[in-house]
This record gives structure tokens, sequence and C-alpha cells, in this order.
């Protein structure tokens, strides 16, 4: 067993909500350390004939029962004990599963906290992992990703990343350019020997193919980048037009204050929903309505500020109604934006009147019964895409560093095939290969000579 | 016991290519200098093929001539054939090869050493080392002698425990004929170092008379020759290999010039007129070096090559299971690069025949070395395969090939100077840190014999950079690495191929050899007469115009050569123009290069200081904490390169390293060990 890292190992004990804020069904929070067990035990009361206290808990088990505090339960849970080292961060690990809401989640939170553990910095989990030797640095980033991923989608790509596919793939990426490399290799430091590595024709062949592999794994950095981040929406529209019960709507659980009084929602409000699996923050901003009150004015400077910043508008307009001079104003300012019209109130008779070119975009929805928001949703998720993104056709996501480390080997690529077009002298095009090689090497772990020559002795024949 | 009276600065032992290069270096340098060797009729001896560079070891050759190794020089002198190997690729690539007289490489060797000022040369059989309080002290021989020394280099090739096989026939011995070093191990065990096996093997020697050249094809050597040393003058200059030589190494500091005929010491040339020759060769110097071996046959011998045959592959696949190698009874590992023929077709079944070389050892003998063909299978099975090989139908075997298993030890156990780290002023080079090759073993002989003068001058280490020097690459790799397999060069093990090229190893380390009082001043003064030589002609270039181009821009075209450019300098000679037109055509990928060692060069050069304590160095990994900690690596640089250690490693000891700044170091002002 690896028990050197122990005399080293972080000492206290760290707590955080590991699933998507804001998504309901279920949350999970994830406490590590030490004193992992002793801080799930000190608020967990389990139910049950087999009920036992945590501390006595046999790793890897569930136990059903309920969050405590100050004597009231707080919510209905299922704990899961994992004790070290087997553990994501090989440290004593518990899992509390408990509603989702942010309410819940927050109160349950609040419990843990106050029984001993520490609120996690970002990405403090991953970093214990690293640390701790259980991860490697291109799986320590997935896993960054997975904690920031707001959606199912973003999920599933960054749990595949984790599960290895991204450092599969660019492992075998790094393979190919070794393969080649080897070949040149051969040609070079074995001038009198009886072997035949790979002609220019077929060097610039197999080099081609990589740069293409290259080119498809680049193309994924901004879908990668999108399923990470979110994209900003701003909901505009006027007051009472519904754009908060559209965003509840979107949610799919009441989170903005709805209420009939025009000019309630007077702050803005972030919520991220999972729209097809695109997770997009929306904003949801005051009506925008001139108004004298001090309040609202500066809700109001809000939310135009946040239509400014936002990569997508969507505009909520009220069917019954007809069409106000601010609307008509806002449609014009922007129309070259991306953005949705929706017109709500589709259960009420219509009485909107749009210009043809805005009639063309509009997606009539009811957020009282619901009807159209599958719609919509589908229009989000074309907008944001131009087409339709899957986790299966969406392989891996790379991030920042593995996009710029690609771009490096892509440069370093082409001028390998030029020089081999341009009947450059051997050495160059090697020169350049493994500087592509390396660039590669940095997402999934040096290259180096030993392995280079590895495959030019598996490959040729060598020796006098 | 005895005590010879006589105090050294520093002993080598073993007086193979490592030995030589380290006796001379420290002799050259000025320190009372004892080589000790079992037999001193074997000084130099090339135990498998009498051939001298190739890639990467051509390399190291030459740079061992620009630090002032005399490798180089016995090569040129007594070679038979000399080839410029790799032309069709750029110049980084470009290596010299020569095969040369066995016997005169030796008799050369050993007599540079006996007339070398501050180096005695003996006869006798190290079996002890003499040391105390974790520094050695000297040695003892068999004939219970005691010789003192301050420093005590070992390079005892593959003599410890040497044990050879042919077939199942086992016998003591560190090459054919002669005795094993049998104490030598439990003494550098009982200082602390610990030793492996690794396994090397030899192709059998045919007799000249009994094969058939005509069924080979014939390869010649390369007119003009491309001799390996810089100071090619001197080969002339000198009566190289005749009785009445002059001492060929000068004396030691400070006046090196006391060489008597060294005419170029004599003479202080203007320095440009180095290199401005005539059009034709001047009359009266003859066309090879007088009493070189070339001078003696009047011309260059041809190598053959020729091929295996289908009963070649036949015989080793019914006999394999009589191949020590592949019954076990070898435990020592062999180089990959270098296989057997037992190996070549088991390994690669679908090739059908194997390339042979048929090389000759020398001019007065007609033994001929079978190169590629190594076997440590049984006689009777070798004489057959000899048989199956094209042109050897009727070939007399003179020498059985044989395979030699012998102890190492791992170089993961020295500093970068090649002392030890158990035993200070003790210093192993050559075969003994696992390496293969009289050039590696070389390269690391002259870097043995210079730190062990420099550690009794009580001067600071000389270290090669791995962007300075092949030989840099070469320690550095063996020290950080460590191999499991006998180690040999490659240009591809060096990242700075581009910047260390065979043409400007003088250029490069030239300074460094001079500056610690190794290279002659003569040599030196030519040097800088060559550098100063290539600055002018590059400033006439970028500075003289055809039409609207200069002549830089001209040369810098793929088609244009220095021949080719208009307005060139036909009195300069062909190692200046090389140089000139070298620097132009691949200045990008030169200056790409250079800016790439700079970059490297502070985390490289950042070093890790001896407080630090690999146990209290948050998360590393239990692997990379054992290596980091028996591999005490003095920079991030090193550490970098140890198997094991990952990046994520680095980067927490970079880390760690920050923090210690401030509040782990519990001796700022920490002592050297």
């Amino acid at each position: 067993m690896d028990t050197g890292y122990r005399a080293s190992a972080p000492t206290d004990t760290i707590v955080a909500i590991a699933t998507a804020i804001g998504e309901a069904g279920i949350a999970v929070l994830r406490i590590s350390g030490p004193d992992a067990v002793a801080v799930g035990q000190r608020i967990f009361r389990p139910i049950g004939h087999h009920a036992q206290p945590l501390s006595g808990a046999a790793t890897h088990t569930v136990h059903y029962g309920h969050v405590v505090r100050d004597g009231h339960e707080v919510d209905e849970v299922l704990v899961s004990i994992f004790r070290a080292p087997r553990t994501f961060t090989r440290e004593d690990v518990v899992e509390i599963s408990c509603h989702g809401g942010m309410l819940v989640v927050r109160r349950v939170l609040e419990s843990v906290l106050s029984a001993g553990a520490r609120s996690a910095e970002p990405g403090e989990f991953t970093q214990r992992a690293f640390l701790n030797g259980r991860l490697d640095l291109a799986q320590a980033e997935a896993v960054a990703d997975l904690i920031h991923a707001r959606t199912d989608l973003a999920l599933t790509a960054a749990r595949e990343q984790l599960a290895g596919r991204l450092s599969g793939r660019i492992r075998g990426l790094r393979e190919d350019l070794m393969g080649i490399l080897a070949h040149i290799e051969a040609h070079i430091d074995f001038p009198d020997e009886d072997i035949s590595p790979d002609t220019r024709e077929m060097l610039l062949h197999r080099l081609q193919k990589t740069v293409v592999f290259v080119d498809e794994l680049l193309a994924t950095a901004r879908d990668g980048q999108i399923l990470r981040r979110g994209i900003r929406a701003a909901i505009l529209g006027r007051p009472n037009a519904g754009k908060s019960s559209l965003l509840n709507q979107l949610l799919g659980h009441d989170r903005a204050i709805v209420s009939p009084v025009p000019g309630t929602t007077r702050d803005t409000i972030e919520e991220t929903a999972s729209i097809r699996g695109v997770p997009v923050v929306f904003v949801d901003t005051a009506g925008l309505r001139d108004s004298t009150d001090a309040l609202e004015q500066e809700g109001i400077r809000r939310s135009r500020e946040a239509a400014e910043r936002a990569e997508l508008i969507v505009h909520v307009l009220d069917g019954h109604e007809l069409l106000t001079e601010d609307d008509a104003r806002r449609l014009d300012d922007y129309q070259s934006r991306p953005r949705v019209i929706v017109v709500n109130k589709s259960d009420l008779p219509r009485r909107l009147v749009l210009s043809s070119t805005c009639e063309a975009e509009a997606v009539p929805v009811s957020c009282s019964t619901g009807a159209g928001i599958e719609l919509l949703c589908d229009t989000i998720q074309k907008r944001v895409w131009g087409g339709s993104v899957t986790a299966e056709n969406l392989p891996v996501t790379i991030n920042a560093r593995h996009q710029e480390a690609l771009h490096r080997a892509h440069e370093a690529l082409v001028r390998t095939i030029d020089g081999l077009r341009r009947n450059d002298t051997l050495e160059l095009p090697a020169f350049e290969l493994r500087i592509a090689a390396n660039a590669v090497g940095e997402i999934v772990g040096a290259t180096s000579t030993e392995h280079l020559l590895d495959m030019i002795f598996s490959q040729f024949c060598l020796g006098k | 016991m005895y005590v010879y009276p006589k105090k050294y600065g520093v002993i080598v032992v073993g007086a193979g290519h490592a030995g030589v290069e380290a006796a001379l270096a420290s002799a050259r340098m000025g320190c009372e200098t004892l080589l000790l060797t079992i037999n001193l009729d074997t000084i130099g001896q090339m135990s498998c093929n009498p051939a001298i560079g190739g890639l990467a070891k051509g390399h190291l050759t030459r740079e061992i001539d620009a630090l002032g190794g005399e490798m180089g020089l016995t090569t040129d002198l007594t070679g038979l054939q000399f080839r410029m190997l790799n032309t069709k690729k750029g110049p980084s690539v470009w290596a010299p090869r020569a095969q040369c007289d066995k016997k005169a490489y030796q008799f050369r060797m050993k007599w540079v050493c006996e007339r070398q000022s501050h180096l005695d040369c003996k006869q006798g059989q190290t079996i002890r080392l003499l040391h105390e309080g974790g520094r050695v002290f000297g040695v003892e021989t068999m004939l219970e002698v005691q010789f003192h020394a301050e420093v005590v280099v070992i390079t005892t090739g593959t003599f410890l425990r040497g044990l050879m096989h042919v077939g199942i026939n086992q016998q003591a011995g560190g090459r054919a004929g002669e005795a094993a070093v049998m104490g030598l191990s439990g003494s550098l065990k009982d200082v602390g170092l610990e030793l492996g096996r690794l396994k090397t093997g030899t192709p059998p020697r045919l007799v000249r008379k009994s094969i058939d050249f005509t069924r080979c094809e014939t390869q010649s050597g390369d007119e003009p020759v491309p001799y390996f040393t810089y100071w090619k003058e001197e080969l002339w200059s000198q009566r190289n290999v005749h009785s009445e030589h002059s001492n060929t190494g000068g004396a030691g500091n400070p006046s090196r010039n006391s060489g008597v005929n060294l005419g170029l010491d004599m003479n202080p040339t203007p320095p440009l007129d180095l290199f401005h020759v005539e059009q034709s060769t001047s009359p009266g110097i003859s066309q090879y070096p007088p009493g070189s071996i070339l001078s003696q046959i009047g011309g260059q011998l041809p190598c053959y090559i020729t091929y295996t045959s289908n009963r070649t592959r036949e015989l080793v696949l019914a006999n394999i299971h009589k191949s020590p190698m592949y019954s076990g009874v070898i435990e020592g590992v062999g180089p990959r690069y270098c296989p057997s023929i037992e190996d070549k077709f088991v390994r690669f079944a679908d090739k059908e025949k194997h390339q042979i070389f048929l090389e000759p050892e020398g001019i007065h003998t007609d033994e001929i070395y079978v190169n590629g063909f190594s076997t440590c299978l049984p006689f009777e099975v070798q004489v057959e395969m000899v048989r199956s090989i094209q042109g050897c139908e009727h070939a007399e075997i003179m020498r059985p090939a044989y395979a030699v298993e012998y102890d190492f030890a791992p170089p993961t156990q020295l500093h970068p100077n090649l002392e030890t780290k158990v035993c200070s002023n003790l210093f192993l080079a050559g075969q003994i840190n696992g390496t293969s090759g009289y050039e590696e073993a070389g390269a690391q002989g002259l870097m043995a014999g210079i730190n062990a003068a420099r550690r009794v001058q009580g001067e600071a280490e000389i270290v090669l950079r791995r962007d300075q020097a092949y030989i840099g690459v070469l320690i550095d790799d063996l020290i950080t690495k460590g191999t499991v397999e006998p180690y040999r060069m490659f240009t591809s093990r060096a990242e700075y191929r581009l910047l260390l090229r065979q043409d400007n190893a003088d250029l490069r380390l030239s300074d460094i050899g001079h500056g610690i009082g190794l290279l002659p001043e003569h040599r030196h003064r030519r040097l800088v007469a060559k550098r100063f030589a290539i600055d002018a002609e590059l400033k006439r270039l970028e500075t003289t115009r055809e039409g609207v181009d200069t002549l830089a821009q001209l040369l810098r075209r793929p088609e244009v050569s220095y021949d080719k450019l208009p307005k060139s300098d036909r009195s300069l000679s062909d190692e200046i123009t090389q140089q000139v037109e070298i620097y132009l055509k691949y200045e990008g990928y030169i200056r790409r290069q250079e800016a790439d060692v700079e970059r490297f060069k502070t985390l490289e050069e950042k070093e890790l200081p001896n407080w630090l304590n690999y146990e209290t160095v948050q998360g590393l990994r239990t692997e990379a904490r054992v290596k980091l900690s028996s591999g005490q690596p003095r920079t991030i640089g090193q550490a970098s390169r140890i198997s094991g250690v990952s990046p994520a490693d680095i980067s927490l000891l970079l880390v760690h390293l920050k923090k210690g700044k401030t509040s782990m170091n519990p001796a700022a002002t920490g002592t050297q060990s």
C-alpha cells in the first residue's frame, strides 16, 4: 500500500457541495479529511433496525437517516462512508446525498460546517487527490472541470475525461508522433543499417493524419468552454411580462419571487439551468420600465448592464398586451444580437402584433401552463451551438492549457510537413516533430528519449 | 606489505580507453599520475571492433579531441579506413568513422602515455581500494604493494568478475585470453557501492584468405580523409609514430610549450594565415600524415558488406537452446542496439537475412572482424553459421565469438563530476559505469581525469552541460537516469542536436580545455584564429552586396553553396567556409535551439539545496520521493530527468523550495557536504 504520502497529507477536514448548485433533485455534499467520519457522525441520526453510528461503519457503505442540527431534522439523507485510501482524495471521505434546492443544501452545508469541517477552497478536493498521488495532471484538470461543470452534459464530458478519454486520445497522439519520430531518427542514427524506415511520402501521409486529429481536438475546445463555463443569457422584458415565471419554468423550481405586482424583481437574479445540456446562466433583470423609484432605477440600470454583457438575450413579451414603446425600442436595439423572442401568455388571447421578421423569431409560451417551454429550449440550444451537440459526438473537452499545447503541436507539425516537402535534411523535420511531441507530452506526461529508443529498437533490427 | 614511496595526485586503475584519457588528462594538467594496469601490452586495447566514431560516437571523439584528449589523434594516425557517415543529411548528424589498425592504435596510445610527463605507467593488478572515513587514499595490488594518492579513478571496463560464455562453456576473464579481476568488486562494495551485472558480446574473427570477397560488396573510404582531430597540422608537423618523438602532450603547466618539435609552438603564425590555403596542395606535404597507417599502405583499405542466408537462420533457430542467453545462464542485460545474431533472428523473425560487415583488424594481420555477427552459441555451431554467410563458405574462424558478463556500478551513484557519492575522491569512468563503446569510455575517462586533477588542485569541478556537449548529455544521462543496458550514445539523445555538431566541437569546448590547462596553448591559438576568421568572413558576407542581396542572403538560399557564391573568398580553408555556410543556412534553427537553451537554463540551473529533505515535501509520490532521495540531484533540471519523477513532482518541489526560503530552511548557512 502506498503510505508514503500520509506523513505530509493535509490535516484538516473540508466540505463542499459536490453537485451543481441550483439543480433540482439530489445534491451531494462531500467531506474529506481525517475527521470526515467524526464530522458526519455529529450531524447524522440513522434510521432503521440496523442503525449504527457512522464511526463504526465499514468503508464503502451507505446509510439512511437524517441530518440533525440543534435537535431539528434538516433533511432526509443517504450518507456514504469511504475510508482512506481507496477514495477520491485518498483521505477519509463522507458523502451526504440530500434533496436538491438551494435552501436545503445550504442548511445541510451549514450543519456540516458547524460540526467542525471547513469550507473547501475551489478545487481543493482535486488538489488533495493530486497531492496524495491519486490523479495525474490531465485527470486533475478534468476533475476541476467536473467541479465547475454545471449540467449533465458537461458532467458527462468531464467524467469521460476523468475516465481517461482525453488522456487516452492524447496519449495515442503522442504515440503516433513518437512512432513517426522513431522512423526519422532511425534514418538519422543508423545510416549504415540494413533497415527501411518509412519514406518521406509515408511519413508525410502519417503526419497529415495527425494534423487532422489535432484539428479535431482543437475544434472541441470551444464546445468544451461552453460546456464548462456556460453562456450568459439576459432575460429582458417589461414588468410583469413573465420574466421570473419563465425563469422558474426553465429552472423547474421556484427561485425568483413571482408576484402579479409589477416590479417585484428589483435585483438581478442569476440562475443556471441546463438547457438541452448547455449550462445557461440566466440573468433575470428588473423590468425595463422607466421608474422614479430609486431602488427600481438601480435595478433597471443593472438589467441594462446585464443585457450588454449577455451572450444571449431572451426578450419576454406579453402576448396578451399590445406592443409597448419600450418593447418596440428593445426589439430594435437588440436585433443584431443573438436573441430569442418569447411571447408569453399563449394561454390567453393574443393581442400582441409584431413585425413579420420579429414574428418569425418569436416562440409562443405559457409560463402558467408550461406550454411551449420545450420549443423554447430547442430554440435556445440552436442559438448556442448553431447545431445540436450531444455528449456522443463530443468525445473530449479540452481546457485552455491543453488548447495552447495543442496549438503549439499543430504549428510544429505544419513546420515538420513543410520541411519534409521542401526536402529539408531530416534532422530539421525531426527537430520540429520533437517540439510537437513534447507539446503533446505536456498534457499527458513527458516524452522521453528512452521511450523513443524503445520504439526504434522494437521496430527495427539494428546493431552490428 | 610495501608502500610505494612516491605519493601520487591521481591513480588511474585500468588502461583502457577511459583509463588512458583519464591518466593523460590528469598528467597534462600537471598532476603526478599513476596509470596502473594488469597488462601493459593491452593499453588502449580495442576488445571488440577496432573502429572509432560513427553516429554520436564520432561527435564524442571530436569533443574529446577539442578538450585536449588523445583518441582523435591516435585514430587519425592509426586508421586504415575513414568515412564521413550521413552526408546526405544535415551537418549536425554527419559523423566521422574510422576503422583502425588494432595493434597500431594500442601501441600508439601506450607510447603516448609512456612519454607523457608527470605520468608513470605500471603493471600491477589492483585488488583493494585503500580508504578511511569515506575517503579513498590509494590502492593495493596483488603483490601487496600500496600506492597512495589523493584521488583514485577506477576504469576497469568488463574485467570486474568478468565471465565469458561460449555455449555452455564458461570461463572467468574480462577479455578472451585475459584474466578477470575478482577482488576489486568486493572492495567497491566495501566502500558502499552497489554493483549490477551487464552483458556484452563480440563476434568471431576470420582469416582473410578463407573469405571470398568477390561475393561481397566493397565499401571504400572517403577522400579527402575526414580526420577526427581539429589539430590536423600536428598530424604532419609531428613525427607521431617513429622512435625519435617529441613530447606529444606538453609538460603540464605553466610552460606547456616545452615540446621540442611542435612546429606550431615555435612559430607564432599570424592568426588568419592558418586558414588561408593555397589552391593546390603544397609540394613537399605528403598526402597522409607521416608514419600513419595510411602513409604506410599508401591509401585506405576497403571493408566489405555481405549477408546471412536462410541456412544461417535455420542454424540459429535449431540451436537457440544452446545459447546461454536463451537458456537463462546469462543473467546480465545486453545492449539492444548491439544484439547477438540469435536475438536478430528471434526478435525479427520475418526478416530473412541480416547485413554483415567484414572489416580488417589491421595492416599487419589478416584477421577479419565479422561486424553484426556477435553470438555466444557453441563453437561448433559458430563454425557452421559463419560458413552460411555469403562469401564465407570456406571461412576459418581464428577467434570464436563470445559473450562476457561483468559487474558494473549503476552510475546514479555518481556526482556529475563522476566522483562516487559514497566515497569522496573516488571516481569511476568507462564501462564500469554501464556504458558501452570506446568513445563513451574515453569521454568519461577524460572528464574523470580532469575532475580528479581539479580536486587535487583544489579547483572547482568541470561539468559540461547538455547544451554544450554530447559528453554532457552522456554523463547527465548516466547520473540522473542510470541505465539498464550497456549505454550507447545516439544523436537522438541530445535535445540540442543542431548545436552539438561534430564540426564545431572545438568552438564549443576548446576554451574550456585550455582554461583548465589541458589543451596546449598553440591549439588554443589556432582556435582563436579560426573563430576570428569565421567572424571576419561572416561580417564580409553580411556587408558585401551582389546586386540587391548581400552575400549572406544569397548563401542562405538552399540552392547556393559557398563554392557557388559570387565573390567567395577562394583562399579560405574549407574548415572556415563550412562554418560560415552552416551558420548562415541554419541560423534560424540554431537561434531557436539557443533560445530553448536560455529558456530552460533558469530551471536547469536552479539548485536543489543541501538541506532539502524529500520526506518533508508535501504531496510527492513515494516513487519520486525514493528516487530523489537516492539520486540526490543537484539541480531541478537533473531532478526532472530522473525516471519516475513526474512534472507534477517537479512543480511540488518548486513550490516547496519557495516555501522553504521562509520557513523550512534549518540551515540557511548550510555547509557543503
